[in-house]
């Protein structure tokens, strides 16, 4: 209708104040698989669920690193996710030759908004279709951003994006408050609950989930197997259900806290 | 070549001296060969040029010191010393001539500071590229074909570096690679570069090649062959005045890289003359690096 008149490329706006290519490219982002973000005063983690587009085939990477203080998952079209990547590492690759420090993530994030925003500014040029969820840790502390094809970034505590978010960014708005003083094991299991609660009826494996962690004095590093098994087997554990973690109820959480 | 604008004889001395040391250091023929011809082309140049142009375009400098590298069985030792100098000025007392690569493989680097420095950054920058991408730390023989490829690609304007590789190779037994200014490598059992090389090559050559003996093998004890890097990094702080105030060696094994400091001869004359080589020569072998004739 009316909409498809205005809609033809960034360079032109609706009569409501809207670039519609721009909205569209947020689209993709809810259409890729979910990746949720959280972290403490300490460490940064993201969950991503992985797809796979036949049984025969692997499964899609979404958790990528940076460098040692930084690390992504992201939602949307991967293949603009990789490009994006490849420009992060040699920014902060760049930085450190440079600079001999890491790069600061805040604004490694503001490179990211502006390369973002030249491409919703031209005729001939679409905007990325890929949603990044940036978890990293500098001498600011733990940080964990959001970045949109909309050249838009926000610093969150928790965060989720991509497929059926919404779940699981109602799992984190209850439980962000105990994030803070959570050590690393809470907090893989937050983010573990949290996916539960958006995709519950898909088996969670350690094919189909990858986890990334990034803190003081730990560099970003991905989960491996054995360790993904662990954290599964004590989500199961923990079931019934994607309930909140309350101190009578969990004697588990009484003893770490 | 277009590129060697030596005015100053000296310096050409100095620069001839250095690429002569690096060859004595590569063992295969054809590449001897090779590095011969360039070395010769340098000296020819400067001798047979005509108009001599007061004040060119110098861009090198050599900042002196000695690197060494021995391979063992299992393990595998590099070290430098930690001078830096220029002319008989000393710059600093603590510079490393080491940089770890990967687990398994360091690179020590004797010639011009700031090219040494630019270097070694490249090379850890292409390392980590070589990770991001293969998701694992590249071999020691990948490493020694990407040094090689990195140092032709300034076929035209070389880095001043003067470089050993020493690591592990896939089935752990150490390895040392020697190279020259523009990538001409090989695989060796020890090297020696630096301004203090080719004191180090005979002894090197008599202890660890033994006379006439065809058969060539690595180092077989850590301990043995630490204490005898010791010994002929202090012979070389003796003679040479480039070399000197710390040892600094890279312990390679599979566990990792480990790094031990040992004093050396320091030169200080009586905490009044900290800055200066002038006086402190005893070789009187070597006039050019000597002023007394007789000295501390």
């Amino acid at each position: 209708m009316w909409r498809n008149l205005y809609d033809q490329s960034c360079a032109t706006w609706s009569p409501q104040g809207r670039v519609f290519q721009i909205d569209y490219a947020m689209e993709a982002v809810k259409q890729g698989s979910i990746s949720i973000g959280l972290k403490s005063n300490t460490h940064a983690i993201v969950v991503g669920l992985k797809r796979s587009p036949h049984e025969m085939a692997g499964y899609q990477e979404k958790i990528f690193k940076l460098d040692d203080h930084v690390g992504i998952s992201m939602s949307g079209l991967i293949v603009d996710g990789r490009l994006i990547v490849k420009m992060l590492r040699n920014e902060c690759l760049t930085y450190k030759t440079l600079y001999n420090s890491l790069h600061p993530i805040g604004r490694l994030v503001t490179k990211l908004a502006s390369k973002s925003h030249k491409k919703t500014m031209g005729e001939q040029k679409r905007p990325f279709g890929v949603g990044l969820l940036i978890a990293g840790y500098d001498d600011l502390g733990a940080h964990l951003y959001q970045t949109c094809p909309n050249a838009e970034c926000f610093e969150y505590y928790a965060f989720a994006i991509g497929a059926k978010s919404q779940p699981a960014k109602t799992y984190l708005e209850k439980n962000y408050k105990t994030f803070p003083n959570s050590n690393v094991n809470e907090l893989i299991l937050h983010g573990l609950k949290a996916l539960k609660a958006s995709e519950g009826e898909i088996e969670l494996t350690f094919n189909n989930v990858s986890i990334g962690i990034v803190g003081k004095e730990a560099p970003f590093k991905q989960l491996s197997e054995a360790e993904l098994k662990v954290f599964l087997q004590q989500l199961q554990q923990q079931e019934p259900g994607a309930e909140p973690m309350e101190g009578a109820s969990h004697p588990q959480s009484q003893e770490t806290q | 070549f277009v590129f060697f604008f030596f005015n100053d004889t000296a310096t050409t001395e100095i620069y001839t001296r250095s690429i002569v040391g690096s060859v004595r250091c590569v063992q295969e023929t054809g590449y001897q060969r090779r590095v011969h011809g360039i070395s010769f082309m340098i000296t020819m140049k400067a001798e047979s040029s005509p108009t001599e142009i007061k004040g060119g375009f110098n861009p090198y400098m050599d900042n002196g010191g000695t690197v060494v590298a021995i391979a063992g069985v299992n393990f595998c030792l590099v070290a430098g010393d930690t001078r830096c100098s220029q002319g008989y000025t000393l710059l600093s007392r603590s510079t490393s001539k080491i940089t770890q690569l990967t687990k398994t493989a360091s690179i020590a680097s004797s010639g011009m500071r700031s090219d040494i420095s630019k270097f070694h950054k490249t090379l850890l920058v292409r390392i980590k590229d070589y990770e991001f991408k293969l998701h694992k730390e590249p071999s020691l023989d990948a490493l020694a074909h990407l040094i090689s490829k990195e140092l032709y690609q300034r076929r035209f304007f070389p880095y001043y570096s003067f470089n050993l590789l020493a690591g592990l190779d896939s089935k752990g037994v150490g390895c040392v690679y020697g190279y020259d200014a523009i990538g001409s490598f090989d695989k060796l059992m020890y090297g020696a570069l630096g301004s203090g090389g080719q004191l180090a090559v005979p002894v090197l050559d008599n202890q660890l090649h033994g006379h006439n003996h065809v058969i060539e093998k690595p180092c077989e004890s850590l301990e043995q062959g630490k204490n005898f890097l010791k010994d002929i990094m202090n012979s070389v702080a003796e003679r040479d005045i480039y070399t000197g105030d710390q040892l600094e060696i890279a312990i390679v094994t599979k566990e990792g890289t480990i790094e031990e400091y040992h004093p050396l001869r320091a030169d200080q004359y009586r905490n009044c003359i900290y800055f200066c080589l002038l006086y402190t020569s005893p070789s009187p072998r070597d006039l050019s690096t000597s002023r007394m004739p007789s000295s501390a």
